[in-house]
């Protein structure tokens, strides 16, 4: 199994607290890799780490290492690192302009594109984000017009615009709908043929339903990491068999 | 009727009074200008030029707008620039030193202004009574307005939405002109706006540094501005009619303006 990313002894401190704790953990590639773990675990600096969002975020200091595609994310230009590591939010966060405009925005960032070059990454990444067929006679129309659902998956397709290799989700599906969450869902499982997923969550049965491998994050520290079936069936660590057997009753 | 009701009743009615009283009040002056402006203007005022006792206004309302539009020409870009600075790189900590010094900014009385736009850009830069000298100290009136609001509409861009942009890979550049001015467009534009309406009111400090002219300008320095606020405040000093009518033509045209400019705001989301 190929590891894309690799994390190395990583620490993430705040003035007082330790966020993370020594960190070692490995992505695979073309899988659905999950975090799993109670509210305030640190499932969320995890992910800001890799693209290193938490640089934004002043008063954290850290440690350790963090390797993409066996080269230290501190020796990439951090706009290149997030071209190649695209990332979802919690909340759908389009931007105020059309549908057009929030998928061509980051392509532009990037590259000098004809007109026609443009419009066809536009058009690949919406029908990628399973929002094609809904949108593709309105894509001057206001994004914020979208439904939560239909604004998650323009997010998802104005991720894929800028060809990342790596599509990270923080709790992409907790605002929507059971409708919606199914719709992101196969769309994950499908994404993982040409991507790699990291997803968070704190749902079980999501876990449970599309992960490949899960890593099991309580406290600031990886309890367990391994396949999904592995974790969820024959949990070695107590505290991972309580969380699990909590919410899935 | 207890106590309670009867002091409950008596706030009301003084309440009511004091807003009854200051629409009286505000219909008087604007209807007295309109009222006089009406009776007053006529359709060669518009198009003629004019000395304040003769003539028309057209030098006056062109002048106006063009020391309005310099003054617009200086302090947008500077306000803008600003408040860039302020929310984007970090000036925020520096935020209450510069509240302080807007506020004195907005508290100069104009006249005040207007004398330091004589003594630096008239007598020491050599402007002379001049579209730039004028405009200028229009400028740095308008300032304060154009920055506070600018500086307000981008520190409401949500967070998230940043978040977005930069995890895209948007530099910092990118992030200011891709995102963050196109979300504070309608605050630039509405602060544009008022600081237009506020400008073309101005008396005070032009007298110092825009002279009169009964023409148009020739160039930005040393060529003198006619304006309608000083047909206003010399016109009524004459003692001929029609420089009274002149006058109150020019109250007229500035209300209309002024309120059109208002009205125009109001129709731009915020
Ligand atoms: N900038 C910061 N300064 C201090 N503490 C922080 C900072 N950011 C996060 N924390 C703390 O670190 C811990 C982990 O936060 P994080 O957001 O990563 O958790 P999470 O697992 O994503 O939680 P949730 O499921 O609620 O989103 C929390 O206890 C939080 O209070
Ligand atoms: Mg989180």
């Amino acid at each position: 199994m190929d590891a894309i990313i690799r994390f190395k002894n990583y620490s993430v401190y705040a003035k007082k607290k330790v966020i993370l704790d020594n960190i070692n953990l490995e992505i695979y590639e073309n899988n659905v890799n999950t975090v799993l773990g109670p509210s305030g675990s640190g499932k969320s600096t995890l992910l800001r780490s890799i693209n290193r969002l938490i640089e934004l975020t002043p008063g954290l200091s850290y440690s350790g290492e963090i390797y993409f595609k066996d080269k230290n994310i501190f020796d990439y230009q951090p706009e290149e690192l997030r071209r190649q590591i695209g990332m979802v939010f919690q909340q759908p966060n389009p931007f105020n302009f059309s549908i057009f405009e929030n998928v061509a925005f980051g392509p532009r960032l990037h590259w000098k594109l004809s007109n026609a070059e443009l419009e066809k990454i536009v058009k690949d990444s919406l029908i990628e984000a399973a929002l094609y067929d809904e949108v593709k006679d309105d894509l001057k129309k206001s994004a914020l017009r979208l439904s939560g659902g239909q604004q998650q998956r323009l997010c998802i397709a104005r991720a894929l615009a800028v060809k990342p290799s790596v599509l990270m989700m923080d709790e992409p599906t907790s605002s929507l709908d059971p409708v919606a969450r199914t719709k992101i869902e196969d769309l994950i499982v499908k994404l993982k043929e040409k991507y790699t997923v990291v997803l968070i969550t704190h749902d079980v049965r999501q876990a449970a339903r599309i992960s490949d491998f899960i890593a099991f994050i309580y406290n600031g520290k990886i309890l367990e990491h391994g396949s999904a079936e592995s974790i969820l069936e024959n949990p070695k660590n107590r505290i991972t068999e309580e969380f699990l057997t909590d919410r899935l009753r | 009727m207890s106590i309670r009701i009867l002091k409950d009743l008596s706030f009301r009615i003084i309440g009511y009074a004091i807003i009854i009283f200051i629409m009286i009040i505000l219909i008087y002056i604007v209807g007295g200008i309109v009222f006089n402006g009406v009776l007053s203007i006529r359709p060669s005022m518009l198009i003629e030029n004019g000395d304040t006792t003769s003539g028309g206004l057209l030098n006056a309302i062109v002048g106006t707008w063009m020391l309005v539009g310099t003054g617009i020409l200086f302090s947008v870009p500077l306000g803008v620039f600003a408040a860039v600075f302020i929310v984007e790189y970090g000036w925020m900590r520096y935020n209450q030193i510069i509240r302080i010094f807007t506020d004195i900014l907005t508290s100069i009385p104009s006249i005040v202004l207007g004398l330091f736009g004589y003594l630096f850009l008239v007598i020491q830069l050599g402007f002379g009574y001049s579209l730039l000298a004028g405009g200028i100290t229009l400028g740095i009136m308008m300032l304060p307005y154009i920055l506070r609001i600018t500086e307000i509409s981008l520190s409401e861009v949500p967070r998230s939405v940043r978040e977005a942009a930069i995890s895209l890979g948007a530099r910092r550049t990118d992030l200011i002109f891709r995102v963050m001015l196109p979300y504070a467009k309608n605050g630039i534009i509405t602060s544009t706006i008022l600081a237009m309406s506020i400008g073309a009111g101005e008396t005070a400090q032009l007298l110092y540094t825009a002279g009169w002219n009964n023409s148009l300008p020739v160039s930005f320095i040393k060529s003198q501005v006619a304006y309608l606020t000083y047909v206003i405040w010399a016109g009524i000093n004459q003692p001929s009619l029609y420089s009274h009518q002149l006058a109150f033509a020019s109250a007229f045209i500035l209300i209309v303006s002024v309120f059109s400019l208002i009205f125009i705001s109001k129709f731009i989301k915020r």
